[in-house]
């Protein structure tokens, strides 16, 4: 851990001795640091994200590393022995941010949820430690990560690579990878209880007593993150650590969510609360608001005045931040609660695209062919060379053919790697690598055809459509317009403040699309049924009657029974009520009765030969 | 069952239906249309019901009160804009205001590509007028459904759009949006999108008090909206007190009775109105090109009164109704009905209950055909048949001398003769009635010369040609407007003239040529059945599609082409002939101008603005059918067309010689 500039030789001095006690009690593995993140946004939205990263000075390929736990909760350290995980990436999301106009957020996450994981070279049979391991993690954030199967994972091939440290060679092939998401999972509470409770105070103190469900699920976007990496123990590496970063997002939409219709905001009208304690346990606890649009136009106006104010120049550009020390603010036992007071009209922050910005979405109509396109702008004037990812379901059959990347109506080459679906049971993956020239839009676009579903394999909402996992883009930019991601080393937000790097990864996922695939009326079988039933009972009846009836001669002078005299008493009555009119009717038609009478003897004839038969 | 195993009855039925075609065909025809019309009448329909149970209309609890005020402070502020400069489309003033709010806006641009090359900008501006002040009460509603837009219970994103040129606007949009090219509507890309749109509504507000609230449910190509939209809509209404029509005719009161007189009149009156609008295949207004790309949508048209009892906000508790059931849909419309016809805003017909008297309406013509193919048919049959079995018979008997050791069942040998006997006897009979049909029909023996399909091929033949010229020859032909310098619409309706006429002509043509002078001799039995089976086959299809063409075009076409046939008398050819063009396709267009144009003050008037309303009808189908893709154009000049010429050959049947 690197202290920022600002610290006096004491408290550095109180530290040391901290570490050495800790290391003297013979456990001086982990560190858990608490950080909110606030920085308002165009158009009165504000975004503010928790950062909880938990430090674990062991090696994560130690077998004997998860034997013994402190801050790091045990629940998980379990699953990661024992299926082998080497990094894991979780995100649950609902709703979609909006890179134009919100710029990048710390962590990027499409809708819905997202899991990708690097497993250790030692795992052999990848495909089932991911199967488990999809399992294992369903139920312990209470999500339907178990709908991760081979029809929906796959194995990028330039995208996602190894965060944190790494044998050499390791990620160089990418078998050891796995990704997966699910662009319906709906995110709520049930997600947000365990999540938190992996977190050392739970929110019985510190910052995570500001969750509050009722305001997230209130709130335009909100993400919870779960990220496990190895990564360095100290600057020069020669040890490994494990850091475990939760993180959660949530941009409010300040103006329609107040009464009053400003844009002003403060803890307490985000969070529904002020800020009361630390968590014990926390080696820092710290709250920062980017003030880097505030710096020039003097917007609002924050109270109580920060601890410190930070300029970092990242890359070309510089930011501004405003620093809480939480912990030394609460020792003076008051609350905390930050506010930003807009001047009075106020003037809302413009909208200032980031670099880079996608719009994906589908293209055509009907339930015969669709299309997907997406538009991926570059604000820069620089040439970006980026990596698409795109994941379509087996039902959606892709035609390679139709792929595309154009610039303004001239196509640009790409390197790809296809792998095409098979049905239920691989999905589609398109990766590409191309050039963004500078200030253009480039669109890629491919057509597809929507396959039939069996009738079993309809959901029971199946005219809502289905979904398609977002694309993503991965990049490396120059510049950190809009970019709020802490760098490589460290997911600890005060690291940013000592950031001097000079490329920026950032990883942009599109929107998630709906597409509706050609869906029976699911009444019509039962209709059909009647209908075949009906047309069964009359035809194949009367079929039936007339191939199995046999005729047999009467012996008239037979005894008969009562029930045959009646019947035939009342035969006779009939037949005398009828005979006057047949009598007319032969007069009309004599060559009628001519052939009706030939057809009966025959008749006679044919029941004779039977029943003689 | 008698009636699929007894041969007996069955023939009985097939000679009933030879010898009494001409009577069943019109009994049919006549019980279908008065079915149909009694389809109106309130026992024989059904009330409107919600099938898609998430929509929930009952639920909306109206957050609009709050923003009432700003409904009102908008309208001002659109209204001052308007007056400050007419000309101004409003465009730049209303992305402001948008995007001072927060919403994502974005501005598209197009242009049209016209498909004929000479067109004047005028026509273009006369078929989609720019109106910027029907647009303003639609802005206010619009914003201050935005303010209420960015409340957290929306589950679905709400589109905004602005359009101008009408239908050729909304086109516009909805191409770029689903990226589908268009040949003659270029539209530059568009930045903002969401995702599958699941329902439009289309807002045409006046400037003044709101007396009533119109529906127009029509879209392109006959295309209606999902059912269950249109109640939603006409349920919502009702809840905030207002009065709603379709196409300007009310519900008759049920004060006195659903099932009396009057109510059957007015019902009738909607839903003829209904299917009126909905032959045409052109939509009724913007929200028509919506459903193409399976967006339910209707338009809600305010209709103006000074002193009219609704002002703007009961428009937009109206559309926050509409947004907040349609927030509620789980999955897009798919349950309820999507072919129906409205007798009132509370009643409809379904597709099961029209079907079926079109089907006899259209089975006239079915009938008729049974005069030659039941005739033909069971000439063949029955010698089929009897040959047939005495060979049965001969091999029989040849196997049984053949093997001569197993002992012959004289039984079974004395059945198949009986069996022999009996089919040849029926066969007799069989061919007894065709002959005696044929004598009915023809009185003569038919030279073998005048029998087969070669001498009804040419016949054929130019009949397609003409329908292919009639269907290209708008886009051919006015290519050379410039030169004779004259009006498009005028030179589309010349070009169409002129090939009528000649069509009209084209037997006269063909006696000519065909050596002797004054016959026309073809197999006109054969050309008739052909005919008639694919004027049924052509109706039956437009049926599945927008029934209301189909039921204008059966009413009047099946009773004159069933009924036609080659006659000695002269009287008689020239009745068929009058009657034969006036269900032709230019005459029924002539005829709908003349019912548009219906109130004139003079016979004169009438003809003229009847003439007027049809070259213009005749014109914008064509502009549609460029434009929109509709089907109407292709579907008069390439199918019924075609078809009707077919018919036009028989009266000139010389009917001595071919008898």
């Amino acid at each position: 851990m690197a202290p920022s500039a600002g610290y006096t030789s004491i408290p550095a001095f109180l530290c040391l001795i901290f570490v050495w006690a800790t290391t003297a009690s013979g456990t001086p593995k982990d560190i858990f640091t608490e950080e909110l993140f606030i920085k308002p946004l165009s158009r009165g939205y504000v975004y503010s994200h928790f950062q909880f990263t938990t430090k674990w000075n062991a090696s994560i390929h130690d077998s004997n590393t998860f034997r013994h736990y402190r801050l790091f909760p045990k629940a998980l350290g379990e699953v990661l022995a024992k299926y082998g995980v080497q990094e894991l990436h979780l995100s649950q999301t609902q709703g979609l941010w909006r890179h134009k106009f919100w710029g990048y957020p710390v962590h990027d996450a499409p809708p819905g949820a997202e899991l990708w994981v690097w497993f250790k070279p030692t795992v052999k049979d990848i495909d089932r430690a991911w199967t488990e391991l999809v399992n294992a993690v369903s139920g312990l954030f209470c999500s339907s990560l178990n709908f991760l199967d081979s029809k929906n994972t796959v194995v990028p091939q330039w995208s996602y690579r190894p965060q944190g440290t790494a044998a050499p060679g390791y990620s160089t092939f990418s078998y050891h990878v796995r990704y997966g998401a699910l662009p319906r999972e709906i995110v709520c509470t049930e997600n947000l209880t365990p999540w938190k409770k992996l977190l050392p105070c739970d929110s019985k103190a510190g910052l995570s007593t500001l969750f509050n469900a009722f305001h997230f699920h209130d709130a335009s976007y909100h993400s919870l993150g779960l990220h496990i990496r190895p990564v360095c123990a100290d600057v020069d590496c020669t040890e490994e650590a494990i850091e475990l970063s939760q993180s959660l997002s949530v941009v409010t939409d300040v103006i329609s969510t107040s009464h009053t219709g400003t844009p002003n905001w403060s803890l307490r009208s985000l969070f529904g609360n002020h800020l009361a304690s630390t968590c014990p346990v926390a080696a820092k606890s710290t709250i920062f608001v980017e003030l880097t649009k505030n710096e020039d136009s003097h917007m609002y106006r924050l109270t109580p005045d920060p601890s410190s104010t930070e300029k970092v120049t990242r890359g070309p550009d510089q930011h501004t931040y405003a620093v809480y020390d939480v912990q030394s603010l609460m020792k003076s036992g008051r609350v905390l609660n930050i506010a930003a007071t807009f001047r009075d009209p106020p003037v809302l922050l413009s909208v200032e695209p980031p670099p880079i910005h996608v719009h994906r979405y589908i293209t055509g109509y009907g339930l015969d062919k669709g299309g997907i396109s997406c538009l991926i702008y570059n604000n820069m004037v620089v040439n970006q060379s980026i990596i698409y990812l795109d994941v379509l379901p087996w039902f959606t059959r892709v035609f390679f053919n139709s792929l595309t990347v154009t610039n303004n109506g001239t196509r640009l080459p790409f390197k790809v790697h296809y792998v095409p679906g098979k049905d239920r049971s691989r999905p589609h993956q398109l990766e590409l690598s191309f050039n963004l020239w500078p200030h253009s839009v480039t669109q890629v676009s491919f057509t597809f055809t929507r396959a039939f579903l069996k009738w079993t394999e309809y959901p029971p909402d199946a005219n809502h459509g289905f979904y398609i996992d977002s694309a993503t883009i991965t990049a490396i930019l120059a510049t950190s317009r809009g970019y709020t991601a802490t760098p490589q080393h460290s997911s600890c937000l005060e690291s940013i403040m000592t950031d001097n790097s000079s490329r920026f990864p950032v990883r942009l996922h599109t929107e998630s699309l709906l597409v509706s695939l050609p869906t029976p009326d699911f009444s019509m079988p039962y209709n059909v049924i009647c209908l075949a039933c009906t047309v069964v009972a009359i035809a194949f009846g009367s079929v039936h009657n007339l191939t199995t009836r046999r005729f047999e001669k009467l012996d008239p002078s037979a005894k008969k029974g009562i029930l045959t005299k009646v019947k035939g008493f009342l035969s006779k009555l009939r037949s005398k009520k009828a005979s006057p009119e047949k009598q007319t009717n032969n007069a009309s038609h004599p060559e009628d009765t001519d052939t009706s009478d030939n057809q009966n003897e025959l008749k006679n004839e044919n029941s004779s030969a039977k029943s003689s038969s | 069952m008698g009636l699929l195993t007894n041969e007996q009855s069955r023939n009985r039925v097939v000679s009933l239906l030879v010898q009494h075609n001409q009577k069943l065909s019109v009994l049919v025809y006549l019980a279908g249309i008065s079915w149909f019309f009694a389809l109106a009448y309130q026992p024989l329909n059904a009330a409107t019901y919600f099938s898609e149970n998430a929509l929930l209309p009952g639920l909306v609890e109206s957050h609009l009160p709050s923003v009432f005020l700003s409904v009102l402070q908008y309208k001002e502020q659109v209204e001052q804009e308007a007056k400050r400069d007419p000309k101004v489309t409003l465009q730049d003033w209303v992305y402001k205001k948008f995007d001072s709010l927060g919403i994502e806006t974005f501005q598209q641009n197009f242009s049209v590509v016209y498909p004929f090359r000479s067109l004047s900008s005028k026509v273009c501006w006369m078929s989609a007028p720019l109106r910027p002040w029907h647009r303003i009460q639609r802005i206010s509603v619009h914003i201050a459904g935005i303010k209420d837009a960015s409340k957290p219970y929306w589950s679905k994103d709400i589109i905004f759009l602005f359009s101008d040129f009408d239908e050729i606007g909304a086109m516009a949009w909805l191409d770029a949006y689903h990226e589908t090219a268009s040949q003659y509507i270029l539209t530059n890309g568009l930045e903002g999108r969401s995702g599958a749109i699941q329902a439009a509504i289309n807002l045409e507000l006046p400037l003044d008090n709101i007396n009533y609230f119109n529906l127009k449910l029509e879209g392109l190509n006959g295309q209606l909206p999902n059912l269950d939209l249109v109640n939603l809509l006409v349920r919502l209404c009702q809840k905030e007190g207002a009065r709603v029509a379709i196409h300007h005719s009310f519900d008759k009161r049920l004060s006195y009775g659903g099932d009396s007189f009057d109510n059957y009149k007015s019902s009738l009156k909607t839903m003829l109105k209904m299917m009126w609008y909905q032959a045409s295949g052109a939509p009724s207004g913007n929200h028509g090109l919506f459903q193409k790309f399976h967006i339910e949508s209707v338009t809600l048209q305010g209709v103006a009164k000074k002193k009219g009892s609704h002002d703007i906000t009961t428009a937009a508790r109206i559309m926050e109704g509409v947004l907040r059931s349609l927030n509620n849909l789980l999955e897009r419309f798919h349950q309820s009905f999507f072919f129906y016809l409205l007798p009132s805003t509370n009643r409809y017909v379904s597709i099961g209950m029209y079907m079926p008297p079109f089907g006899l309406m259209a089975l006239a013509g079915l009938i008729k055909i049974s005069f030659v193919v039941f005739t033909l048919t069971c000439h063949g049959l029955a010698l089929w048949k009897v040959s047939q079995m005495q060979t049965n018979a001969e091999k029989k008997e040849d196997t049984k001398k053949d093997g001569a050791d197993e002992s012959p069942d004289k039984d079974k040998e004395k059945d198949v003769e009986g069996m022999k006997y009996s089919l040849k006897d029926e066969a007799k009979t069989a061919v007894d009635e065709s002959k005696d049909n044929f004598e009915d029909e023809m009185k003569t023996a038919e030279p073998l010369t005048n029998k087969g399909v070669l001498t009804i091929l040419p016949v054929f033949l130019v009949s397609m040609l003409m329908g292919w010229m009639a269907h290209q020859g708008p886009e051919l032909l006015t290519r050379i407007v410039p030169r004779f310098r004259i009006q498009t619409e005028d030179m589309i309706i010349y070009s169409l003239f002129a090939i009528f006429t000649a069509a009209l002509a084209y037997p006269k043509l063909m006696t000519r040529k065909s050596g002797s002078p004054s016959t026309f001799v073809i197999d006109w039995q054969l050309l008739k059945s052909i005919a008639l089976i694919g004027q049924t086959l052509a109706l039956t299809t437009i049926s599945l599609l927008n029934i209301s063409q189909a039921f204008f075009l059966t009413a009047f076409m099946v009773p004159v082409t069933t009924l036609v046939r080659p006659s000695q008398q002269k009287i008689f050819r020239w009745i068929q002939m009058l009657a034969l063009v006036f269900v032709s396709p230019l005459s029924l267009m002539f005829l709908v101008g003349l019912i548009s144009a219906w109130p004139q003050p003079s016979t004169f008037d009438l003809l003229l603005q009847g003439y007027t309303n049809c070259k213009e009808l005749i014109f914008l189908g064509v502009m549609d059918s460029y434009l929109f893709n509709a089907w109407t154009e292709t579907i008069i000049t390439a199918v019924i067309f075609p078809i009707w010429l077919l018919f036009w050959a028989i009266p000139w049947v010389d009917a001595v010689n071919s008898l």
